[in-house]
Parts: C-alpha cells; sequence; structure tokens
C-alpha cells in the first residue's frame, strides 16, 4: 500500500518571528524570576553560592539559544494540507507528528490573533471537534481567511450519518 | 387529543417535599452542631419547623406544577413564583422512559421521563409521578403507547447480584487508591518529623503509620464498593430496534435509551484487579446525547472476557466481530517499552534512597516491577484492521489497565502518528486515535509501514500535486 503524501502548505514566513517573541517572552520572565530568587541564595557559601551565581545566566543563555533554533527548526517541519475529506498536519520539533482530522468532524472554525500574532502579522486556525482542538499556527490573514472559509463551507454539508 | 392541565399524582408533592428537607438538612445539621450549646428541645423544635416547612414546599410545588398535551405537542408547568413552561412537540420525543424512586414505589405510582435528541437534562421534562392510569393515558397521547418496560424487548442482560458483588469488590481503581496510601505515608513521616520525634525509625510508630494505611485504604475500599453498589444496582441492558436501554441505580432507578448510531466506539477496560480473574467493563463512546453522555458511560459493568464478542453480536450487532488484535509491535520494539519505566523507577529509588537510605531494598522491587509494568504494556499493544470490516480495534495498556477499543472507522475524531528521533532510526512509530469525546488509545513501537497503512486505510485516499 502507498504511504500517504506529506501535507504540502507551509506556514508564514513570519512563524519563526512569532515562536521567537513566544519563547522569549515566556523565557526572560522565567529568567527574571530565577534571578530574583537566585539573589538571597547568593550570599550563601560553596555550591548554593555557584549554583545560584551561574544558574540563571545559563537559563538566559538557554532561552536566547531556544528563541533562535526552535523556531527554525519548527518552521522547517510544519506542513499543513486541507481537502474535502481532512485536515492534514504534519509538524513537531524533536518527535515528528502527523495529525489527520476528517473534516466530518470538525463542529467550528476560529480565527485567533495573540498579541504576538498581532504584531509580527499573522493569524492561526483553531478547528474544534468533540475530541478537542487543533491548529494552524500562523497564516497569514488572507489565508487563514481562506481556510476558514472553506472549512465553513465544507462543515455546512450535512453528515452523511 | 386535547386534554386539560392536569395535575401530578399528589405523591409528587411527597417527593419535593422530601427533596426540600434534603436540601435544607445539611445547613439544619450544621446550624445545631456550630451552635453547640442548643438544647434536645431545641434541636426537636428545629427539626419540626424543617419539616413543616419542607411539607408546605412539597405541596405548593405540586399545585404549581401541570402538564397538558393538545395535537402538537407536551406543555409541561412548573414552579411556584416563576412558571416555567416546557413545550415539547410531539415529533420531537425521543423516548419516553419510567422513573420511579424508593418514594414512586412507595406510593406505587410511576415517574416518566420524556427525552428530546439533543436537549440535554436541562429540556427533558420529568413528571415525577402519575399513577398507572395516568401514565398510560399520557404515553398514549405522546404516541409513546409502549412502555418499554412492560414490553419485552429483543435482548436484554441482567447484573446478577454476585456479579453486582464482585464488580463492588474490584471496584477500586489502583490510580485512585495510591494516592491514598502515599498520602498516607508523607502525612505520617510529617507529622513524626514536625513533631520533633527522632525515634522515626522506632518500631511502634512504623506499626502506626502501616495501621493507619491500611485503615484509609479499607475505608476507601469500602468508599468504593458502596458507591459501586448504588451505582451499578439492577443494572440493565435492553436491545429493542435501533435503541439501547441502560437502566440502572439503587435508591433512584435511571434510565437511559442511546440509539445506536449515535455510538462510535466501545471500551473493554480490564482493570488490574479484575483482569487476574478474566473479568472486564463495557464502556460506551458517544459523542452527543444531549447532555445524557454521563449517564450513558457503562454499557455493561462486568462480565466474563470470553462473553465479550457474543455480547456484542447481541446488543451491538454494530460493533460485532473478532476483537483479537493481530498486528502487534515488532520483537525489537519490546526492550523500548522497558526504557521508560525503568528509568522512571531508577529516579524514584534515587530519590527515595536520597531521603530515606534504610529504604533501599525498595529499589530493586521498584526495577523489578517496571519491567513487567514495560513487558505487559508490549503485550497488550495491538491493531486490528481488516479491509472489510467497518471497525478498527486498538489495545494497549492505560494506567494499568489493559483497554482494547473497538471504533467505527469512519467516526473516528483524529488520527496521529509520531516518530521521535529513536523511533525513526529504528523505522517505529506511535499510532492513536480518539474518538467521542476526546477518549485517545494508541499503541506504541509499531512498525512505520504499519503505521503508514493505518493512515491509509483510515483516511481517505488521495495524492498530493
Amino acid at each position: 500500500m502507498a504511504d500517504r503524501p506529506e501535507p504540502d502548505g507551509r506556514l508564514a514566513p513570519a512563524a519563526r518571528a512569532l515562536w521567537t517573541l513566544e519563547i522569549l517572552g515566556g523565557g526572560l520572565f522565567m529568567v527574571l524570576i530565577v534571578f530574583l530568587v537566585a539573589t538571597p541564595i547568593r550570599r550563601h557559601d560553596g555550591l548554593a553560592h555557584t549554583i545560584a551565581t551561574i544558574g540563571p545566566w545559563l537559563l538566559l543563555a538557554g532561552v536566547l539559544v531556544a528563541a533562535v533554533v526552535v523556531p527554525a527548526l519548527r518552521l522547517s517541519r510544519w506542513r499543513w494540507h486541507l481537502d474535502d475529506d481532512e485536515l492534514d498536519l504534519r509538524h513537531g520539533t524533536i518527535t515528528e507528528i502527523r495529525t489527520i482530522v476528517p473534516v466530518a468532524r470538525i463542529q467550528h472554525v476560529d480565527i485567533r490573533r495573540s498579541l504576538w500574532a498581532q504584531i509580527v502579522g499573522v493569524a492561526a486556525v483553531v478547528v474544534h471537534t468533540a475530541a478537542g482542538t487543533t491548529e494552524i499556527p500562523a497564516l497569514t490573514d488572507a489565508v487563514a481567511a481562506d481556510v476558514r472559509d472553506r472549512l465553513a463551507g465544507l462543515i455546512r454539508t450535512p453528515d452523511d450519518d | 387529543m386535547t386534554t386539560e392541565p392536569q395535575r401530578l399524582h399528589v405523591a409528587a408533592a411527597v417527593h419535593h417535599a422530601v427533596r426540600g428537607l434534603s436540601d435544607i438538612a445539611l445547613p439544619l445539621i450544621i446550624g445545631l452542631v456550630a451552635g453547640g450549646r442548643s438544647s434536645s428541645v431545641h434541636a426537636i423544635g428545629f427539626g419540626l419547623l424543617g419539616v413543616i416547612a419542607a411539607a408546605a414546599i412539597g405541596i405548593t410545588r405540586w399545585r404549581a406544577t401541570t402538564y397538558r398535551v393538545d395535537g402538537r405537542a407536551l406543555h409541561f408547568r412548573s414552579g411556584v413564583f416563576s412558571p416555567d413552561e416546557t413545550v415539547i412537540p410531539l415529533d420531537r420525543i425521543q423516548a419516553v422512559d419510567t422513573v420511579a424512586g424508593p418514594i414512586q414505589r412507595l406510593f406505587g405510582v410511576i415517574g416518566l421521563h420524556v427525552q428530546t435528541p439533543g436537549g440535554g437534562e436541562e429540556a427533558d421534562v420529568t413528571l415525577t409521578a402519575l399513577s398507572a392510569r395516568a401514565a398510560r393515558e399520557l404515553r398514549a397521547a405522546l404516541g409513546h403507547a409502549d412502555d418499554p418496560a412492560h414490553h419485552v424487548p429483543a435482548s436484554r442482560r441482567r447484573l446478577s447480584p454476585p456479579a453486582l458483588l464482585v464488580t463492588a469488590l474490584t471496584a477500586p481503581q489502583l490510580g485512585v487508591l495510591l494516592p491514598v496510601v502515599g498520602g498516607v505515608f508523607g502525612l505520617a513521616q510529617n507529622g513524626l518529623l514536625g513533631a520533633g520525634e527522632t525515634e522515626v525509625k522506632n518500631i511502634n510508630s512504623m506499626h502506626e503509620v502501616v495501621l493507619i494505611a491500611v485503615a484509609l485504604l479499607a475505608a476507601a475500599w469500602v468508599l468504593s464498593f458502596l458507591g459501586a453498589v448504588v451505582a451499578f444496582s439492577g443494572f440493565e441492558v435492553q436491545r429493542a430496534g435501533g435503541r439501547l436501554r441502560l437502566r440502572r441505580g439503587l435508591l433512584q432507578r435511571r434510565a437511559v435509551s442511546v440509539p445506536a448510531g449515535r455510538i462510535d466506539a466501545v471500551q473493554i477496560v480490564e482493570s488490574p484487579l479484575r483482569r487476574p480473574l478474566r473479568l472486564v467493563t463495557l464502556r460506551l463512546e458517544i459523542t452527543s446525547l444531549g447532555g445524557r453522555e454521563a449517564a450513558a458511560r457503562t454499557l455493561f459493568p462486568l462480565m466474563h472476557r470470553a462473553e465479550v464478542e457474543p455480547f456484542l453480536e447481541t446488543f451491538l450487532p454494530e460493533f460485532a466481530g473478532s476483537i483479537v488484535v493481530d498486528e502487534r509491535p515488532p520483537r525489537r520494539a519490546r526492550r523500548r517499552y522497558l526504557t521508560k519505566p525503568v528509568l522512571a523507577a531508577l529516579a524514584l529509588s534515587a530519590v527515595l534512597i536520597a531521603l530515606v537510605p534504610a529504604a533501599w531494598p525498595a529499589a530493586p522491587v521498584l526495577v523489578v516491577l517496571a519491567v513487567l509494568s514495560g513487558l505487559d504494556a508490549f503485550a497488550a499493544g495491538g491493531v486490528r484492521l481488516r479491509e472489510d470490516d467497518a471497525r478498527v480495534v486498538i489495545r494497549a495498556r492505560r494506567r494499568g489497565s489493559r483497554v482494547t477499543l473497538v471504533a467505527r472507522r469512519r467516526r473516528l475524531q483524529e488520527l496521529d502518528v509520531s516518530r521521535n528521533p529513536l523511533q525513526r532510526r529504528a523505522g517505529l512509530a506511535t499510532v492513536s486515535i480518539a474518538v467521542a469525546r476526546g477518549t485517545r488509545l494508541g499503541v506504541r513501537h509499531v512498525e512505520r509501514t504499519l503505521a503508514a497503512s493505518v493512515v491509509a486505510r483510515l483516511t481517505a485516499s488521495r495524492s498530493y500535486t
């Protein structure tokens, strides 16, 4: 049996900027907290002092590296495809995940623009089924609206059962 | 047919009164206990006042509740201060079920539960008490004259009292019991250490800890035993035409009617306590039943594993067929099933030994348990998928239980295939499906080719250009 072909649609290139902002936003806040917590611990001697001195800087370096590497990896892997039967997604940074949602099971569709998404000018299409939600995280506004309209047309078609 | 507005049987007043009383009983008791110094005369006085108030509420509510049927709809009016009128068009009525709680049985009356599709409990109408004659007339007027309780269904199966006993005895979920035991140990240790005692290793206090744990475990067991008895007493499943009717309950008889076409999947669960006895529980997976999904979760509480296929054949021919999973993870995947639990056991042992060095003998025990659990997960994993079969069967281990999911192919909510870098190198993949309201089950480390053929068979075939 032939393998199902991989989906072919890519995300908007601005997705990289979006994820960089998200990682920096969350990560720098965490780094700030860790610095605040580490400050009083640094007054101790020995191992505690070393960890409290180096730890926050290591974390900061980790966040900065992740903010550069993770979005690039994620964007290079992300593919999506929508047709009359299924929404087909391939995603994941380290673990590759293929998710297929039958269009007949989709209950409704949202377009979501988080603060970061508005800054970089992309939108997420969020698809709701009885079992949960699935999203295409970063499309240009025009593509997102097109996907939403196509899905809206498809899910209006009565189910065969 | 048009009828004048009619009242329910007067037993409805008693029903409302008792419910009113049980609503105010708790605040009353708390008030009395918190009051503390009040004498028994006070207590009796309060009690009497409560009973009188409840009786007044019951009678008022009974007087305010009426129903009537005109040619097109059932009109149900209830509520004292803000009367609500619910109108259910006759052709929207999905089922009329009989409900009989202790009060109804005491007065020899029955309640009728008028169900609508998709409306949920809120939109349904329950007529709490009707005489047998009024019930018969109402059923006739609603066009649902056949009372499933009096009408011999195509097939029926009841949970026998001995089976109920076994159901209740094996009801506790390990997942519920273990945290209780863990909590007790934690508490006991904190308590002993917090009190500044140094004899934690003292035999007496260790005995106490074990005693407390055993007592709490027993209490949890008794509670879940009673819960199961109340929930599953008189459990009965019937198949009549395209519907399954499920009834159960000790104090309050609950009945729910499920169109077989709404059932997306059946789950066969072998919990750790039941598996050695080769016993299973059958669950229904339904996307939507108008808010009544919870009442229709159990298809049958307990049966022998060998009975499952004949049972499905009789009650749910839509899901009949072999449930043997014949596509299994390859032998080379076995060690991958061991990695995670063994690493977790080692980490847990390290923490344990760091905290309580004397507990080192627990480490090898944990590792052996982890290996056994991994081997069991490997043995459980499998898929059955046939060209000529409208079902897909997936079996895997989930939180200690062996679970078999029999799903309609065309009703899957989602299909996932994931491959981490190690799996990619070994040519393996994890396949999982989601059905109904988010029940997921997946098999780890199957051959990549099997994963691809599952995807190909469960989805519409196509080629992207």
